[in-house]
């Protein structure tokens, strides 16, 4: 069995709440144990650029805590999943992880560089498999599902060796084999601007409606990143977008396939609604 | 090969051509910051180095000067020298969140960086419509880990 200590990041709690509600409801109904931490904030490169001890520290208690169970990460956001392999991969170096370990000495913890750190996206097509989903799916979802990577699930790829950043596959594999048909997107790796959307929204909208253009023709859009989830979702009713797309996470759509309800996904929850989506569906 | 060397650039424009803030804002263009770089020696307005979305799409760098880094790095120094400007202020409302509830609390981050400028981030009918489906906290409580996280960014802080 499956079992992974679950790190969903800050915003499952708020703006993302429908990610975490339907990644715990998909795990259940495949026999993936998530296993509550009381996890901190990654620090994204915001604690990064601040004070690198600090963020290599708020990464290690995470860690700490995962080696405590006996368990590897896994995280549904990009973001995190993203900066956690970065500090990952600097505490490879035993005197960076003897500097942090002694920082961590003061809260009583240790980290010994055994964990490792998935994305949700690679613990359902790696690790559980295709396979196995195809055996668990109850209904397919035949719509046209355009898939969005954004941008750190991908790059760099030194450093999340995820899949090829040119010409990712992975969530169309997932896809195709629920009975979605791919509509691409030229603009699937391209970013949706979260990142500045506080320091210059015009040009933030401006990125989102680039990427919304691309996937003109689908039902949906596909998410991996509760970050890109908001920028695309309530993006287009800040945008006052025309041609409303759902946007769903990955985990919803997969959720669906599994015959979960839709309230257990939160499809509800979503911004753009998502009832022409459930339509086709169910 | 010295990565980050800034005189290595020869001014090819894939970054630019790359970079998807680029393509909607012209006043941000990596090649011509490069360039500004190479002959002022330092940066002439801190402003614009936030408007780097971080997307690492710039990595093709066939000279390996990677402006994604350049920029984090000028970031970084904007924030040690403490410099007035919106990057650094917006830093600072997002790390003293952080440490003093352990993870990130948006509406309480968008209320210290922007106070009541905050509210013309979403029109009235979305920011309801996100209170409606219980996407906005309201609540003060603080994390099980946030005791632990104020030990930790003070033991670094006397590092």
């Amino acid at each position: 069995m499956l079992r992974y200590a679950y790190f969903p990041g800050c915003s499952a709690e708020s703006s993302a709440i429908e990610y975490d509600m339907s990644t715990r409801a998909v795990c259940e109904k495949l026999g993936i144990e998530l296993v509550d931490i009381p996890f901190n904030c990654c620090g994204t490169h915001i604690v990064e650029e601040y004070d690198e001890c600090t963020w290599l520290a708020l990464n290690a208690r995470n860690f700490a805590l995962a080696e405590e169970l006996e368990m590897d990460v896994v995280t549904i956001c990009s973001s995190c999943f993203f900066n956690m392999k970065k500090a990952k991969a600097m505490m490879e170096n035993e005197d960076v992880r003897a500097k942090v370990n002694k920082a961590l000495e003061s809260i009583g913890r240790k980290y010994e560089g055994k964990v490792d750190v998935k994305h949700i996206l690679g613990v359902l097509v790696d690790d559980y498999g295709i396979d196995g989903i195809i055996r668990k799916v109850e209904r397919l979802v035949e719509v046209k599902a355009s898939p969005y990577y954004g941008c750190l699930i991908l790059r760099p790829e030194e450093i999340v060796r995820f899949d090829n950043a040119e010409a990712p596959s992975k969530m169309e594999m997932l896809l195709e084999n629920i009975g979605c048909e791919i509509a691409e997107n030229p603009h699937k790796a391209d970013c949706c601007g979260a990142p500045i959307m506080l320091i210059d929204r015009e040009s933030h909208l401006r990125m989102v409606k680039k990427i919304l253009e691309g996937a003109s023709g689908a039902d949906c859009i596909v998410t991996v990143c509760p970050l890109c989830h908001y920028a695309l979702d309530v993006g287009q009713e800040v945008l006052g977008y025309e041609r409303r797309i759902p946007i769903l996470h990955v985990t919803q759509i997969v959720g669906l396939a599994l015959g979960i309800p839709a309230e257990k996904l939160g499809l509800d929850k979503n911004i753009t609604p998502t009832k022409s989506l459930l339509e086709k569906v169910i | 090969m010295n990565v980050n060397d800034i005189s290595r650039c020869y001014q090819c424009g894939t970054c630019t051509g790359d970079c998807p803030v680029a393509w909607v804002n012209r006043e941000f263009n990596p090649r011509r910051i490069m360039l500004k770089l190479q002959t002022n020696g330092h940066f002439l307005d801190e402003n614009i180095v936030w408007l780097c979305a971080m997307c690492f799409k710039c990595l093709r760098c066939p000279r390996d000067v990677k402006p994604v880094e350049v920029f984090s790095n000028l970031r970084k120094m904007a924030i040690s020298s403490g410099k007035d400007c919106v990057g650094v202020k917006m830093v600072k409302a997002f790390v003293e969140v952080i440490e003093e509830y352990g993870r990130l609390v948006e509406t309480k981050f968008m209320m210290k960086f922007m106070g009541l400028e905050a509210r013309k981030m979403l029109p009235m009918s979305v920011a309801f419509k996100m209170w409606r489906n219980g996407k906005v906290s309201l609540s003060a409580k603080k994390f099980e880990c946030a005791e632990e996280v104020k030990k930790l960014f003070e033991v670094c802080r006397n590092a």
